[in-house]
């Protein structure tokens, strides 16, 4: 009797080796950074136009994520979308499973939601409206949320807010990101949020929240400072 | 034998399972062009749908607990809010927009006067979460339901489990809705040879053939476009309609076409309920067209009517009310 469970174990440890070979795992992670620093949620700083903040939220969608191997979608991850929220730690790691005979030397995903799954039924999962990313007055995702307090704002309780998206013509604020991977099975993406809130004048522009010209304008700022570490 | 028994019961037994969802056959009126809405993605069936409908009558859904979707889309008159010019939200607030008449939605791809809402679906977060009428958030609403074993208890059965999300909340509200069919008026029975139409009626549908049909479209009464219909500007609200969600000139000042179908009980009338009476905006039509240069094409050269003409069009309108959808016991307060 022992020695029939014994053999059972051994083979299903050797069928989940077999199995787990023929997959690889890459770790994808998030950090937020202030002056190089980790970004800490509601703790004060200091702008370079001398206004003091603190942020509250800061969320995003990430999505359609793909390996590339020269230039060739080598995988496609079938998850439609992840929340990223700085407040929430498991939100910052995504574990992806891709066939380990599959070569890569880039990744792509979309910062935001893209218009074919803005317009599509109501989804669940990170994708649920109640997770706080959806216009409710007017259809549609918000990608990026960043919201907290600045000294400058004219707002009733010192607030700033801006609801980044808007997937029609003109104010189409999706950002595609593509970077090269290495060997490496982990790679954590940094955002420099000081760097992001630079130039931002709250005194006047403090508050977005729909899809706009500003919108789009801040979003492209945004991929930009989206680096890997 | 034995065996034969238990695997007899096995298969009844699985059987039943999948008879504790009962597929609703959703009907497509004669003549009537395919639905719009994505059925594939949100099957219907009984039990979703009393879970919709329990919750459009539930003043849960608002922030303080004090008003229903039912509240401002009241059965007996064609789901709006009769004597109500704007919606009427918590705490008396007033919105800047008339609500409109609630049905044959499964043909409407753009939702509100100004299409700001592009999928069922995602209506109902609308005044739920608009500050001037339910002020509620839908993740509180969310939670709210899950403290009640009622909503678990709907949940299952509607779903196979009593997992509450806002997907599942608002699949719930779509298929209520989708539902809400009118299509048995005495124009329909005309149409299908049941019935007549008297001398009256008659002239009066000729008349709205050629004057009126070309935006309020045969057989849902609503080209579902947006139009400019030469409303002069209400001062104090300043809604330029579906100029604010495109942000484009051109759409200065366009609303949705309703539907003209209930009609007789859908007052007061246009996007921010201007008009009482039938007669008023028949007067519109004929005499206070401001000619905007986005006007619709339709209204460009004058109408002109006699007061007799008038009267037989509007012999015509009641035609469109649909006794058995207004009383239908299906759409009515969940019992």
């Amino acid at each position: 009797m022992k020695l029939s469970r014994f053999i059972v174990l051994i083979l299903c440890i050797s069928c989940s080796l077999v199995f787990a070979q023929k997959n690889a795992s890459i770790q994808l992670n998030f950090k937020g950074l202030f002056n190089n620093l980790p970004l800490q949620l509601d703790s004060n700083y200091i702008l370079p136009n001398n206004d003091t903040i603190s942020i509250e939220t800061c969320r995003f969608y990430v999505s359609k994520i793909q390996l590339f191997n020269n230039n060739q979608v080598v995988f496609a991850d079938s998850t439609l979308a992840y929340l990223i929220d700085l407040a929430n730690p498991t939100s910052l790691t995504i574990n992806l499973l891709y066939p380990l005979n599959k070569k890569h030397n880039a990744i792509q995903f979309n910062l935001g939601i893209d218009s074919s799954l803005n317009v599509a039924e109501v989804l669940s999962g990170d994708l649920d409206p109640t997770k706080g990313m959806y216009w409710t007055w007017q259809s549609g995702y918000i990608n990026f949320k960043i919201e907290g307090k600045s000294k400058k704002s004219p707002s009733r309780y010192k607030q700033f807010q801006y609801h980044l998206g808007g997937y029609l013509y003109p104010n189409n604020a999706l950002q595609t990101l593509r970077f090269k991977t290495n060997k490496k099975q982990r790679i954590t993406f940094v955002i420099e949020v000081n760097k992001f809130l630079t130039g931002l004048d709250m005194s006047k522009v403090y508050q977005i929240m729909s899809p706009s010209e500003n919108s789009v304008l801040l979003s492209k700022k945004l991929a930009e400072l989206f680096k890997v570490k | 034998m034995k065996k034969y028994l238990f695997v007899l019961i096995a298969i009844s037994v699985v059987f039943c399972g999948f008879k504790l969802q009962s597929t609703f056959d959703f009907t497509i009126p004669n003549g009537w062009p395919k639905p719009t809405y994505d059925f594939s993605k949100n099957p219907l069936t009984d039990e979703k749908i009393l879970l919709g409908r329990v919750l459009f009558y539930d003043p849960i859904l608002s922030k303080n607990n004090t008003i229903s979707c039912a509240s401002c889309h009241s059965q007996y008159t064609a789901f709006t809010h009769v004597d109500h010019a704007l919606s009427h939200g918590i705490e008396d607030r007033i919105g800047n927009r008339n609500t409109p008449a609630l049905m044959n939605l499964a043909w409407h791809t753009n939702f509100m006067w100004d299409g700001a809402i592009h999928h069922l679906d995602f209506q109902s977060l609308a005044p739920i979460e608009n500050h001037d009428e339910m002020d509620e958030k839908i993740e509180h609403v969310i939670l709210k339901l899950n403290q009640l074993p009622r909503y678990k208890n709907l949940f299952f059965s509607a779903y196979g489990d009593s997992l509450i999300t806002g997907e599942r909340t608002l699949k719930a509200l779509s298929q209520f809705m989708l539902t809400l069919v009118s299509a048995n008026s005495k124009y329909d029975k005309v149409m299908q040879q049941k019935d007549t139409f008297t001398q009256q009626e008659q002239n009066g549908y000729l008349l709205f053939k050629q004057h009126c049909s070309s935006c309020h479209t045969e057989p849902l009464f609503t080209n579902l476009q947006f139009e400019n219909n030469g409303l002069p500007v209400d001062t104090i609200l300043n809604d330029w309609g579906r100029m604010r969600i495109t942000q484009k000139a051109t759409d200065s000042l366009k609303f949705k076409v309703p539907t003209l179908r209930n009609i007789e009980f859908s007052f007061p009338y246009m996007h921010d309920g201007r008009f009482k009476k039938l007669s008023q905006v028949l007067h519109h039509y004929t005499n206070g067209i401001v000619h905007y240069s986005n006007l619709s094409p339709a209204l460009k050269q004058p109408i002109i009517l006699t007061s007799n003409q008038k009267v037989d069009i509007t012999a015509f309108l009641l035609t469109l009310t649909d006794k058995e959808f207004l009383f239908n016991k299906q759409f009515s307060y969940p019992r």
